[in-house]
């Protein structure tokens, strides 16, 4: 019944991010030896992308209790930051006799998606707070596992067992895999803040007009590269957390929903539980479009300069 | 400042000091903030600090550089240069020092409130004066009309 759900918001998330917040980097025309560096950025990260979903589908079979499916997502993202990262860290500063540098400050909000990422910061919040509340709520099933069960009591003599119950047997490595990401995304964006700009080979131009517009183009094919690599942190954040997100509010609504004698506040729980979802399946929807975001880095409006 | 602070050589890109000292340049080298850029020359006698140092006086000096303009972090600015960031970081605490920038947790590197002026350099205020006294007298104007003029410049 959710799995239909669930499809419907992933497409209307990727709808949102394509029409509302998926602009494009605009393609920038620069010079083939930058163009040849951003791409090494571009492949690298598509690389990391590649493997993400190599062992998240590899994952996905592992533990028949589905915490493999829960970290699958996860560990996509976390592929995704590391493939980023490495690509920000393999653009080579400048080498030449005479180094120039603009004195503009960089800053990490430079070049975040704004309303995305408040969406991301939301969602990392609720995915806290869920496995939080749901490790203090959990208790052992039946063979003895970790908060993989919620038990309620309708009165001091009975009580009964609901399960799955995503208490510590699932949060504890959730959350243990998703502090591991998020510090991976703080140093992916200040190595995308701080690494230096893509800069061709010095050669001894005289300063003019072509030489400086070559500059100009450089510079915004930095900008758009160190933007699409921050979007593609933000996007592989929420992959990170969307999907976990999603599972785990859904699974805890649907045995607090189902559970005999509700808690004090259970409720109250399964509405907030309610709004979780959609937040998560948007999210998921923008990230997966973001991933599959093309850098924008083709050939435009010829201002190549000449070999 | 002199114009003789920055490495000799230019180049395309940012408008380093093509003429010996730093340059305001297009949009491309800045956009929000400044537009101001510096350049090193690995190659010259002077240490990369000191150029680092001399461009930012320079720049601060002329205006280019207004009070409270950010300026990038240790970190960017050495991987922008390829230094090492101890040459960016001594540059930086040395104008700290004397008042040029102030560094402030959470608020970055900014251009000092009310930066130190520099002492004028006599010899070059001579030669300034010396030369417009000969253009002047070229004109055809009199010690008594240069003399009215330069005062009324000054008020």
């Amino acid at each position: 019944m959710a799995g239909p759900l669930v499809a419907l918001l992933v497409g209307v998330g990727m709808v949102v991010g394509v029409v509302g917040g998926g602009r494009r980097a605009e393609p920038a025309p620069v010079a083939l030896p930058l163009r040849a560096e951003a791409r090494r950025v571009v492949r690298w990260s598509w690389g990391g992308l590649a493997l993400g979903l190599a062992a998240a589908v590899a994952l996905s079979r592992w533990d028949r209790l589905g915490r493999g499916l829960l970290l699958a997502a996860p560990v996509l993202g976390l592929a995704v930051l590391a493939g980023t990262l490495g690509g920000e860290l393999a653009v080579t500063g400048p080498t030449g006799g005479t180094r120039r540098a603009g004195l503009r400050a960089r800053r990490v909000g430079d070049y975040l998606p704004r309303r995305p990422s408040a969406l991301v910061v939301l969602a990392i919040v609720a995915l806290v707070a869920t496995a939080v509340g749901a490790i203090l709520a959990g208790s052992d099933d039946d063979l003895g596992r970790a908060g993989r069960a919620l038990t309620t009591s309708c009165s001091p003599d009975t009580s009964s067992s609901r399960g799955p119950w995503p208490g510590w047997f699932y949060s504890g490595p959730l959350l243990a895999v998703v502090a591991v990401g998020l510090a991976l995304a703080a140093v992916a964006l200040r190595t995308v803040v701080n690494r230096p700009r893509l800069t061709v080979a010095p050669v001894a131009v005289p300063v003019s007009e072509d030489a400086e517009g070559g500059d100009a183009e450089a510079l915004a094919l930095d900008d758009a590269l160190r933007r699409w690599s921050a979007r593609r942190v933000v996007a592989a954040v929420a992959m990170l957390v969307a999907l976990p997100l999603l599972g785990t509010a859904s699974v805890a609504a649907v045995a607090l929903a189902g559970a005999d004698c509700l808690p004090a506040g259970g409720q109250v729980a399964v509405a907030a539980l309610g709004l979780v979802a959609p937040l998560a399946a948007v999210l998921l929807g923008w990230s997966a479009q973001s991933l599959l975001m093309p850098a924008g880095l083709r050939a435009g409006s010829g201002a190549e300069r000449p070999a | 400042m002199s114009a003789t602070n920055g490495p000799s050589t230019g180049g395309p890109e940012c408008g380093g000091p093509s003429t010996g000292g730093p340059e305001r340049v297009g949009p491309e080298c800045g956009g929000p903030g400044t537009s101001a850029a510096i350049a090193v020359d690995v190659f010259d006698p002077t240490p990369p600090y000191e150029q680092i140092r001399r461009q930012i006086v320079a720049l601060v000096s002329s205006g280019a550089l207004g009070p409270g303009d950010r300026l990038p972090t240790v970190r960017q600015l050495a991987n922008d240069l390829g230094l090492a960031a101890g040459t960016v970081a001594r540059a930086y605490r040395e104008l700290e020092g004397t008042g040029w920038l102030r560094t402030r947790r959470g608020a970055g590197t900014r251009v000092g409130a009310t930066p130190p002026r520099t002492a004028a350099d006599p010899a070059a205020v001579r030669q300034l004066a010396d030369e417009f006294v000969r253009r002047a007298r070229f004109l055809g104007a009199d010690d008594a009309t240069i003399l009215r003029r330069v005062t009324d410049a000054l008020s």
